[in-house]
């Protein structure tokens, strides 16, 4: 990464976190200025980079001194008002049809307002797919009673991140092997009515995955921190890895074993975005509650108020 | 170590080489690198931290590279809060050092 590369990267980020022009453009100065001192003294782009830190750890780091620009009460506004208009449609919708079961999905709304209005682009399409595949596999699952393969459907949560990821080469072969996976389980299942060896696929793209991480790993080896994040991260893939197939094989628990995979993208935003507040877990630890409270113990109907925790502990957090 | 220990430490370190003299960020980066491992952007968050605490005030001065840089200069508050890191500094050594052995060198 060069200097112009690094000054774009830290304007990002301060850009998406709604700070101030004002102090954008004061911060941006400053590390320009060290970025050329730095080069002056005939350190590398590399050995900058180190010294004055990920653009996202930087923001983290500066934030206490920032101004951020007011989010418009709007917002707010129609964040709140959403529980109330779900009630109301639901109750519409319940007691003039009497089909409390699926409509209830319309308390969805609630968490996606709120994700819809309070972040980025980037985040926002990541942070619905989740809710999507929720939606959708609950109405598969009742009007067709196809609960498997339906759960293949929270697919679209990795595959979604994979979206923006920058190195094409990776995104194009997690995809694809996602794609591959998925295939060889339908394949399996249907035409030779084994889904157990089915579910073997999927190791076509944690291989895929436990490769990516592996480079990460050496490209961050000089840094004692990066380092011990990259230990941590790759230790918590291979156990989801093993989880998932112990699970699976021992327990014939396919069908639930795919949320150990969830554990993954919330280590990575616990270690690399370092967040101070439980509101960027929530979605993960919502779909695990409601996924987990609906097939264990049949309590699909009401296990959607898990999604309220999202809202919930959002606006505890930022009261 | 723990962070926010360190962070305290290196905030004392700060204010210790800008009494002394006048310096710009790099430059600190630079002086405190020297004997601390201050990888991690530490120390710029800190430097305006502290001069939005009014620790310190900033000065432009032209280089021969033809962008001004920007100055740190300690403040009476900053002399102030400097004194009072040092002498809990001090003491908190000290009683450590009671507890484990070991001397304290003024």
């Amino acid at each position: 990464m060069n200097k112009s590369n690094y000054l774009k990267d830290l304007r990002e980020v301060l850009q998406s976190h709604e700070v101030l022009e004002i102090d954008i453009k004061d911060v941006l100065n400053d590390y320009e200025s060290m970025y050329d001192d730095a080069l002056e003294r005939g350190l590398s782009d590399d050995d900058v980079y180190n010294l004055l830190g990920d653009p996202n750890q930087v923001y983290h780091e500066l934030i206490d001194t920032l101004h951020m620009k007011q989010v418009k009460r709007y917002k707010h506004k129609f964040i709140a008002l959403s529980p109330f208009f779900a009630v109301l449609v639901f109750m519409i919708i319940g007691m003039s049809t009497d089909i409390w079961h699926p409509t209830w999905l319309i308390f969805l709304i609630i968490p996606i307002t709120a994700i819809i209005l309070s972040t980025d682009k980037q985040e926002k399409v990541v942070a619905l797919s989740p809710f999507v595949a929720v939606i959708t596999f609950i109405l598969v699952g009742t009007y067709t009673n196809y609960w498997n393969p339906a759960w293949l459907i929270f697919l679209i949560i990795p595959i979604t991140a994979l979206v923006y990821e920058k190195d094409t080469v990776k995104k194009t072969l997690m995809i694809v092997s996602i794609a591959i996976a998925i295939a060889f389980y339908l394949y399996m299942g249907y035409a030779q009515g084994d889904f157990m060896t089915g579910a073997f696929g999927f190791l076509l793209p944690l291989v895929v995955m436990l490769y990516y991480a592996e480079v990460k790993f050496e490209l961050v080896v000089k840094n004692p921190l990066k380092r011990k994040n990259a230990i941590i991260f790759t230790l918590v893939i291979v156990g989801a890895i093993a989880s998932f197939f112990l699970l699976g094989y021992f327990a014939d628990g396919w069908v639930y074993a795919w949320m150990v995979f969830l554990l993954i993208p919330m280590t990575a935003i616990f270690l690399y975005d370092k967040p101070r507040k439980l509101t960027p877990f929530m979605p993960f630890i919502a779909v695990i509650i409601f996924y987990s409270l609906g097939h264990f113990f049949g309590l699909f109907e009401i296990s959607w108020i898990a999604f309220l925790l999202i809202p919930v502990v959002a606006i505890v957090e930022n009261a | 170590m723990n962070t926010q220990l360190k962070k305290g430490i290196l905030e004392m370190c700060i204010l210790y080489v800008i009494n002394e003299k006048d310096m710009y960020g790099f430059e600190v980066i630079e002086r405190l690198a020297k004997d601390i491992d201050v990888n991690e952007n530490t120390i710029y968050p800190i430097l305006r931290r502290l001069t939005a605490q009014h620790l310190f005030k900033t000065y432009e001065k032209q280089t021969s590279l033809g962008a001004p840089r920007k100055y740190y200069q300690i403040t009476i508050e900053g002399k102030q809060r400097l004194n009072e890191s040092l002498n809990e500094w001090k003491s908190f050594l000290e009683g450590v050092f009671n507890i484990v052995g070991g001397h304290f060198n003024e």
